[in-house]
């Protein structure tokens, strides 16, 4: 197995981000592409990734291969890389996995291929009431808004705007709408609010990087759902449980 | 005079001044209520064991007080019984602790710098402090004896109070082989903790052993605040059983545990869920902080993040981890604390670990739902309070797990 991605800084946003959930993820190789599913070890949150074959400049995987990986020692490694690099991973045996990061200099870094087993997911049909892209700015400063004075974001969409809210003694309000570009594109089945964590939320926020819109949809106190990033470069899927009063 | 509210009052429990006065009128009132009556008679020698007592003030610091408890002529195994929190549950009253204490006589040594335990170490005076039977001590002094009890809600009340010249230790202070062998060692603090809880040492006698600085890299080994040294010990092993506690599988069913000492009732609810807690002290009106019902709250995530550092949640929660670590669950967790007016004097935080430890053996009832444990909780509270309109509460009962949705319909809520 050996892949190349000329930008190693997906990889690592997306890493540093697992390392918030996480200590351990298991990533797939497949021919069709790179795959990852976990949930945070306190069962609120679920995160998937999708990596298609093509958006690698190289990709040699002629079998299955599973990288079992400690997202803390794996973010470590790649925070080496300082800027644009490329990263190559790979593996010859099935008990180490190579990184490498190859920009002016080229750093390699033998990583042990640990078991992991990965977290029983069957396949989710939620269906959401809204669903909305977003600027990736509009919900950054909405998340880090909301975090300063609470630590549960209400999100309520109609047909013209998304609004993120506080509520309790400190109250801040974000409005999306198109209007001010913060709103791309609603889809709204009926008008809808839910509640989350918005810790949870921020924690994710490192993923806006890969893209400058963000998907999100939601229903009454049903989970909400966060893709970052497309499906020709990667995408990101963020699944988080509500608060329901 | 303003009125302080008893919110602040139960949060700081005379000893953070949240209030910003220099000195807690609720505890200056109290003193003086219970000073003792009974005037010892000054000695120049006071001779007894040590139970062994031994307390780092953290007034001045780094040039604290070190307090060693001795009481006059009380020798040998007798002398365990006037500091003994495991040994005094169930068994003695508040008033019988008050009066245990009063007549222990505390020796004062003055300005003692923490980073030198090393002269508290050649007298064995820290040795002695952590001995795990008392040890024959002499007192030598020229000052009079100050008849006055000190409360605290983290340590254990302390006598009336004589400045020592100086304090000899007469016999050889009893150590665990573990104990020795980490006082020679150069080990770190955290990791000596967690080295003598698994060795089987109780937290009273890891508590002294830290607090005299007799653990840590001998290079960097200081005397501790007794205060810091309880909390410090109490969070140190509640964070190695919190460890191993997330890889285990969640409890089965829905329980509510009890118990009740010395005027404060504890109820545990443990769930099914991922690690989470939440920590709930209710005051009675005309308890020792309270002039009115005052709650107040804290949450603590999956993560061991929790809102506030209290010393008395610290000591609750490690009775449930231990529980949860000893059976191999996880759980999620709700501890009810309701203090009575029979609490009127605080005696240390010892009272609420071990009520808590004694409340895991005893299981009161089982509950189909969080909703229903937590109601039947409410339903044996002395006074009114509505847990559900608690904020800590509120926050654990709203946060649903994504695991629920794992299923071929969206419409599985978890009961939780």
């Amino acid at each position: 197995m050996r892949v190349v991605h000329s930008d190693v800084r997906d990889l690592k946003a997306i890493i540093t981000t697992l390392t918030k959930l996480v200590d351990e993820a298991l990533m797939v190789f497949k021919q069709e592409g790179v795959e990852l599913v976990t949930v945070d070890r306190a069962h609120i949150a679920l995160i998937k990734l999708n990596i298609p074959s093509s958006a690698f400049q190289e990709y040699d995987v002629s079998e299955e291969f599973k990288f079992g990986f400690n997202a803390a020692t794996l973010a470590k490694i790649l925070k080496a890389a300082a800027r644009k690099e490329s990263v190559v991973i790979e593996s010859t045996s099935p008990d180490v996995v190579t990184i490498k990061l190859v920009g002016a200099v080229e750093k390699s870094f033998g990583v042990k291929n640990l078991e992991v087993v990965p977290p029983e997911v069957p396949e989710l049909n939620l269906e959401f009431d809204v669903t909305a892209t977003v600027s990736s700015a509009g919900v950054n400063k909405a998340v880090s808004e909301a975090r300063t004075v609470s630590d549960s974001v209400t999100i309520s969409a109609d047909e013209g705007s998304v609004k993120f809210y506080t509520e309790g003694e400190s109250k801040v309000e974000v409005v999306l709408d198109k209007d001010t570009g913060g709103l791309v594109d609603i889809a709204v089945k009926k008008p809808a609010t839910a509640t989350y964590d918005v810790a949870y939320i921020n924690d994710v926020m490192g993923l806006t990087r890969l893209g400058d819109t963000v998907s999100i949809a939601f229903s009454e106190n049903k989970p909400l759902q966060m893709e970052f990033g497309s499906e020709t470069t990667g995408k990101v899927t963020y699944l988080l449980a509500p608060k329901v009063a | 005079m303003r009125k302080i509210p008893a919110e602040l009052c139960v949060k700081c429990k005379g000893y953070k001044l949240l209030c910003g006065l220099p000195s807690c009128p609720i505890m200056s009132r109290f003193r003086s209520l219970v000073n003792v009556a009974r005037v010892l008679s000054s000695k120049d020698v006071i001779t007894g064991s040590t139970p062994p007592s031994g307390i780092v003030g953290e007034r001045g610091y780094p040039n604290v007080r070190v307090i060693i408890g001795v009481p006059p002529e009380v020798t040998g195994a007798q002398a365990k019984e006037f500091e003994d929190p495991k040994g005094w549950w169930g068994r003695k009253s508040l008033n019988e602790i008050i009066e245990l204490r009063s007549s222990l006589v505390s020796a004062v040594i003055e300005s003692v710098k923490v980073n030198d335990p090393w002269k508290l170490y050649e007298k064995e005076i820290s040795l002695a402090v952590a001995s795990k039977d008392p040890v024959q001590t002499e007192v030598i002094s020229k000052s009079d004896i100050v008849p006055k009890l000190r409360f605290d809600g983290v340590l254990v009340p302390r006598g009336p109070s004589l400045k020592a010249e100086e304090v000899k230790v007469d016999e050889n202070p009893k150590l665990s082989k573990k104990m020795e062998s980490l006082i020679f060692d150069d080990v770190k603090a955290e990791d000596s903790v967690i080295e003598l809880y698994q060795a089987g040492e109780d937290v009273y006698s890891i508590v002294p052993s830290l607090s005299m600085g007799l653990l840590g890299r001998r290079k960097n080994r200081k005397l501790v605040p007794t205060r810091w040294a309880i909390t410090a010990v109490d969070s140190i092993i509640g964070k190695h059983l919190l460890r191993k506690i997330q890889f285990f599988p969640e409890v089965n069913d829905i329980t509510v545990y009890h118990s009740a000492y010395l005027g404060n009732r504890f109820f545990v609810v443990l769930f099914p869920s991922k690690y989470r807690g939440v920590w709930v002290e209710i005051w009675h009106p005309m308890s020792l902080w309270a002039d009115e019902v005052t709650v107040v709250d804290l949450y603590e995530n999956f993560w061991g993040e929790y809102d506030t550092l209290d010393g008395g949640y610290m000591a609750a929660r490690l009775s449930v981890l231990e529980y949860l670590y000893n059976n191999v669950r996880q759980a999620g967790f709700v501890i009810v604390r309701e203090v009575t007016k029979e609490y009127f004097a605080p005696v240390g935080n010892w009272h609420i670990r071990e009520t808590v430890r004694r409340a895991m053996r005893n299981p009161i009832f089982k509950a189909g739902s969080l909703e229903e444990a937590l109601k039947e909780v409410q339903s044996r509270l002395l006074v009114k309070v509505n847990l559900f309109e608690i904020p800590s509460v509120k926050k654990l009962v709203a946060q649903k797990e994504i695991t629920g949705y794992f299923t071929k319909s969206d419409r599985t809520d978890r009961a939780v």
